[in-house]
């Protein structure tokens, strides 16, 4: 049992029905690829909700997912868990959506931290305005760093995990998840009623 | 024993927080926060953050945004199949024509400025249902009965027809009415020169069109549900999701949201959204009809629309409550009004089920989709609905249930856009709750329906005959 609440392991195996539904979907099961897509949907919408937030094309960006792991399941070796692989193409094509908004970008990391968009604590009073809290906060990050932090703190993806997901070094996922935390430290020292706020969130929840 | 730097400390707060680390890194990470007031002040703060971070999960995608989705990933995945024969698609999944009411649409209204459709003598739609007196060519329609492009079908009053397009549209008309089919499955151009149609129409790709023609309107889309009044009044169009771009005789141009109307008998083709024109499209007489019947589905439409914001938010319980309030306050006279609010009332009984089933109730979510069934909704919802009960079924393990709501499914619409789906479900129901002869007969229907279809390998291997 860990500490903080009932997040999946991600460095577990593959489940074997899953290696067998994927099996089943390289060979075009049409049942098998419903069942991929009702498994792994919810957890595809997430991670693309919290990085790009309550855009409108969230569905866009889901489908697009799933269309593109179709199309390369061909290329799927099994190396990696298939909820780790699709979560990386998840996050290719959120990330491709990002730079779409930010046209002329040329170093995300080079974006300054857009400015704050998180609402006063006095508004945050349900499990719902908490999740604009917290989609808030994310939106602060950079994209780089929000995808480090999603994935490493929110989706539990060890820092070697991410660093894969993000055909990134370790030491670079390092970084970007500290410089993460760091802002929305900052955050919360600028506002210290957001903590409150979030545990008081989490305790009625 | 090394130690650990701060960096390398906060490096492991998940795999801390998880229980992931092994016992001689929970020790050096101990050590270490134990002789470090900052890391253990950080730590203390993350331990309590990381969990209220993770709990707050964005909604789930509702039903109807699942489906949604599911049809788009098989339009792309099809790969410019437009027709998405079942022989070209490789893909099956569903292209249910109610599930796309709520897609991203766009429909463009020109007045008055009706083009001739491209001729092609290849029929692309079948007559799926007939009520009434109703005529193709001269002939009364037999069951199934392919439309030639351009044969001419007529409605006497009080007849209906519904056809189903090969691209994956139902229309549904009503008469007294006059129509004829022209252009092909990837350029549909219908000329409806009286009489009521409602179309649903799957989210057409760049280079197809979808196209009504009356005497007043051209109405093209991308993918909505909509509906289209032609008589001596005029004519009227009714979006109920997606957007509107009016283009009027003069050239201007006019947005019309979902949910609001244009009518051709107005000034400059005036649109309205809340007030102005009656809600509920009918024939072109109940356009004029009284204007309590009107409110009361102005007043639905209001609610559908509050309720599926609701629901895109992932608040089925707020949605339920809507339902209800609405329900609670319904006006005496609605009994009396055609149809009660139309099918508005059929949408909001079919939100009902939805957020049922978005909100975990799914005994209630499976009685409610039933219901729609018993009360007799358009084809294409009752298929759709009992299609939903027979998913529900079948992931709380209850095959048989599953497998007669899929069976039902299919009989609610024979050429419906889920029938594929709905017989594949049907057969592995029966081969899943021990019935192989049903099984073996579903899958004979299977591979003559669709001998190229995706679950023919499942089919050949459950009739006993091997790969093809």
């Amino acid at each position: 049992m860990n500490e903080v609440g009932d997040m999946p392991d991600p460095s577990r195996p593959q489940p074997p029905q899953v290696a067998a539904l994927v099996d089943r979907a390289r060979r075009r099961d049409p049942a098998a690829f419903r069942d991929l897509f009702h498994s792994h949907v919810g957890a595809v919408h997430r991670v693309v909700r919290r990085m790009v937030g309550g855009r409108e094309d969230v569905e866009d960006l889901v489908q697009t997912t799933f269309v593109e792991a179709f199309r390369s399941l061909p290329d799927f070796r099994g190396d990696a868990l298939f909820s780790t692989w699709l979560t990386r193409i998840a996050i290719r094509v959120t990330m491709r959506a990002v730079r779409r908004r930010h046209p002329g970008t040329s170093s995300l990391d080079e974006v300054a931290e857009p400015a704050s968009v998180t609402p006063g604590p006095e508004r945050v009073t349900s499990a719902r305005e908490t999740l604009v809290l917290v989609e808030g906060l994310l939106a602060e990050l950079r994209p780089k760093r929000r995808a480090a932090f999603v994935l490493h703190v929110l989706e539990g993806y060890s820092m070697e995990e991410v660093a894969a997901i993000l055909s990134a070094s370790t030491a670079a996922v390092k970084v970007r998840v500290h410089d993460a935390r760091r802002h929305i430290e900052r955050r919360l020292k600028q506002n210290p009623a957001l903590v409150t706020t979030l545990s008081r969130a989490g305790g009625q929840s | 024993m090394t130690g650990l730097r701060c960096a390398d400390v906060e490096a492991r707060f998940v795999d801390a927080f998880d229980g992931r680390l092994d016992p001689a890194e929970s020790v050096r990470f101990h050590s270490h926060l134990e002789g470090c007031a900052a890391c253990r002040e950080r730590a203390a703060l993350w331990r309590a953050l990381t969990p209220r971070m993770r709990e707050a999960v964005p909604p789930a995608p509702d039903a109807m945004a699942t489906r949604r989705m599911r049809i788009e990933i098989d339009r792309q995945l099809a790969g410019g199949a437009a027709a998405s024969s079942p022989a070209r698609r490789w893909w099956s999944w569903s292209v249910p024509a109610f599930g796309l009411v709520a897609a991203a649409a766009i429909v463009v209204v020109w007045l008055r400025v009706g083009r001739p459709a491209p001729a092609s003598t290849v029929g692309y739609a079948a007559i799926t249902a007939v009520r009434g007196d109703a005529r193709l060519g001269d002939r009364a329609p037999g069951a199934a009965a392919r439309v030639p492009v351009g044969a001419p079908i007529a409605l006497s009053a009080g007849a209906a027809v519904e056809l189903t397009l090969d691209g994956g549209a139902t229309l549904h008309v009503e008469g007294p009415g006059r129509l004829a089919l022209e252009g092909s499955a990837r350029d549909v151009a219908i000329r409806l020169g009286e009489g009521k149609l409602e179309a649903q129409v799957t989210h057409r790709r760049a280079d197809e069109r979808f196209v009504v023609i009356t005497k007043e309107v051209r109405v093209e889309v991308r993918g909505t549900r909509f509906a289209v009044v032609a008589g001596a009044a005029g004519s009227h169009v009714r979006v109920t999701d997606g957007q509107v771009a009016v283009q009027l005789a003069d050239g201007s141009t006019r947005l019309v949201s979902a949910g609001a109307e244009l009518d051709s008998t107005m000034p400059d083709g005036e649109t309205t959204a809340e007030t102005d024109t009656p809600a509920d499209v009918g024939t072109a007489a109940d356009v004029n009809r009284s204007p309590s019947c009107a409110g009361i589905a102005r007043s639905c439409e209001a609610t559908a629309r509050a309720v599926r914001a609701a629901m895109r938010a992932g608040d089925s319980e707020r949605a339920l409550r809507m339902i209800a309030d609405a329900r609670r306050a319904a006006r005496p006279g609605e009994a009396s009004c055609p149809g009660g609010a139309g099918a508005c009332d059929d949408e909001l009984r079919y939100l009902h089920a939805e957020a049922l089933n978005q909100a975990g109730r799914l005994d209630d979510a499976v009685a409610a989709y039933r219901a729609l069934d018993r009360r007799g909704a358009p084809s294409a919802m009752r298929q759709n609905a009992l299609y939903a009960a027979a998913q529900i079924e079948r992931r709380q393990g209850r095959t048989a249930a599953a497998g007669a709501d899929f069976e039902r499914a299919l009989a609610a619409a024979p050429r419906g856009a889920l029938h594929e789906d709905a017989l594949v479900g049907a057969m592995e129901s029966a081969q899943g709750s021990g019935d192989p002869a049903r099984a073996r007969a579903l899958a004979t229907r299977y591979l003559r329906e669709f001998p190229r279809g995706l679950a023919a390998l499942v089919a050949h291997r459950l009739v006993g005959d091997g790969p093809p």
